[in-house]
């Protein structure tokens, strides 16, 4: 038997003989389809309820003449999930996100599938040799560009970030210097880590990331946290896993010296001060801050100084009253990202090995890849 | 083509004749495809039940209804590779059912019978390995028999992509089927 035929016959036997067509299935097809056509009306309806609300307090504001003021919401999820007639649609309410993005050890930055974990695409490859590797990835709130930080030292700091399009249809193109770069998740600002020296700070070079800046991507204008002439800690420290607050106000970040800590910025549009996090009881190092879309900020934790010796821990910190509490979440994580819901996990387990996973409303973790640094969804 | 249940059976009226005739022609087939992707018969009724659905919920929408087939095939599988992934973790640790407990040909030699079972299974496990699109190309190509015109309006891609996931499917398949020889 040719090969093709061996291929039909296969399929034949394992479809099984063909069912007849049930006529009582129309009923319930008309039945789901009336159901599907209704549940389409309320999502328009309700999306024209909110237009209308929009315009009525556009319109209010309008009125008193003072300023047009944004909003800072995280764009939402699309609310109803029309089905399209467009060849190859899917539709999972229910799933992770459809696609992560996320940085390897061997310096690629990798579009992984949300769902299979399968790799769709590699939007560049970087040396990792000399010390230079990829830090700090996200991606825009309509999940069409992604950025990512690359760069080391050799002699004076040489670090980017740069952006890219999910699709792979243009190369990475530079954005600005720095490392760790998140995007708000309203989208209208981007923080990054960057080096002292850029801002005349020239007390230790190899202190590639010890400055927060938050850049506004619509006019370009920066704001940046310095750290003072006396302050050695922040002098030569570096800055990462930065994560903002759902209301794109605040955000927090690691910052690693002889000890690592989080570090909490309140009221970013208006500089607000730098302040460490510090609800966990214990000489604890923290580590790896992920702000929740409930927010909360989950943190690592590791037990205490001088050899850090204890098992790693995993706290959920209100920081609003700056209280901590055990979390059972990811453990033993080097890096953690939340979707926008809070339902999806994407962590990176601690360890040499890289191991990427994923983890949804509290179940078993999925073994996505392995190599991984860092990623997002 | 005329419905066979009578002009409102099922509580489809006339209006809805040209999508009772889809269903008439297209289920049996529509359930067998979904049957040999995700090897369960009441899951793949459930599957082709919604794109059934969805077909009637969009109907009046569709710009062509003489898409509707293509569409009615790429909503399947869609379905299918959706069910497929949620249940990737469980399929991962699912024992493959032994050659013996699997629908053999009640004919010819009882050795002969299980070792044509056993390849069978060896190659079906192979075509659900292979990669999305190429494993949605055979069995578009050799269980539904469509020509690569019928495969490319179904999958959304060119011809030629057509040829492209199908020659490498083949090739993979002659691969991993002379390694396991």
């Amino acid at each position: 038997m040719n090969p093709e035929d061996a291929l039909r016959r296969a399929l034949h036997e394992e479809a099984g003989p063909l069912p007849p067509p049930r006529p009582e299935a129309l009923g319930a097809i008309a039945a789901g389809a009336a159901r599907r056509r209704l549940r389409r009306l309320s999502g328009l309806a309700a999306t024209c309820t909110a237009v209308v609300a929009a315009i009525v307090f556009a319109g209010t504001r309008g009125g008193d003449g003072g300023p047009d003021t944004n909003v800072a919401t995280r764009p939402a999820q699309p609310a109803s999930t029309t089905t399209t007639m467009s060849a190859g649609a899917t539709e999972e309410p229910d799933g992770p996100p459809e696609l992560a993005v996320a940085l390897s050890a061997k310096g690629r930055v990798v579009v992984l599938d949300g769902s299979t974990s399968r790799a769709l695409r590699v939007l560049g490859q970087y040396p990792v040799e000399g010390g230079r590797m990829l830090r700090g990835i996200s991606l825009t709130p309509d999940r069409r560009v992604v950025y990512f930080g690359y760069g080391g030292w050799s002699g004076a700091c040489e670090n980017a970030i740069y952006r890219a399009p999910v699709d792979g249809g243009r190369p990475p193109e530079k954005v600005v210097e720095g490392w760790s770069p998140k995007l708000s998740p309203d989208g209208r600002m981007l923080a990054y880590a960057a080096a002292g020296s850029r801002f005349g700070i020239n007390g230790f070079l190899n202190a590639c990331s010890n400055v927060l800046v938050v850049r506004d991507l619509a006019t370009g204008a920066e704001r940046a946290w310095l750290p003072s002439a006396n302050d050695n800690y922040f002098s030569v420290g570096g800055i990462s896993s930065i994560t903002w607050a759902p209301d794109s106000k605040r955000l927090a970040f690691e910052f690693a010296y002889e000890e690592t800590a989080v570090y909490l910025v309140e009221s970013v549009d208006s500089g607000g001060r730098l302040e460490d996090l510090e609800p966990v009881p214990g000489d604890n190092d923290l580590f790896a801050p992920s702000w929740r879309p409930d927010g909360k900020i989950v943190v690592g934790s590791v037990c205490c100084q001088p050899e850090f010796d204890q098992p790693r821990k995993t706290f959920l910190v209100d920081p609003d009253a700056r209280t901590a509490v055990p979390f059972t979440g990811a453990d033993d994580f080097s890096f953690l990202d939340f979707d926008s819901t809070g339902r999806h996990e994407l962590y990176v387990r601690g360890g040499e090995k890289g191991e990427l996973f994923r983890r949804s409303d509290g179940g078993v973790p999925v073994f996505m890849a392995r190599d991984f640094l860092e990623a997002d969804w | 083509m005329s419905s066979a249940f009578g002009s409102t059976i099922g509580g489809i009226a006339d209006a809805d004749a040209p999508l009772t005739a889809l269903y008439i022609t297209h289920y049996p087939h529509l359930v067998g495809l979904a049957r040999v992707l995700l090897r369960d018969h009441h899951a793949a009724e459930e599957v082709v039940q919604e794109a059934f659905i969805r077909v009637k919920a969009s109907w009046r929408g569709m710009r062509d209804p003489h898409r509707s087939a293509a569409y009615l095939r790429s909503a399947v599988l869609n379905q299918a590779r959706s069910r497929l992934r949620r249940c990737s973790v469980a399929a991962a640790h699912a024992a493959v059912p032994a050659a013996a407990d699997r629908a053999v040909p009640a004919f010819g030699d009882p050795v002969e019978r299980a070792v044509a079972a056993d390849e069978r299974a060896n190659l079906l496990h192979h075509i659900r390995s292979l990669p999305d699109r190429q494993r949605d190309c055979v069995v578009l190509r050799y269980y539904l028999d469509l020509s690569e015109a019928e495969m490319a309006e179904t999958l959304g891609i060119s011809k030629g992509s057509v040829k492209t996931h199908l020659s490498r499917a083949l090739a993979a398949l002659a691969i991993r089927l002379e390694d396991k020889a």
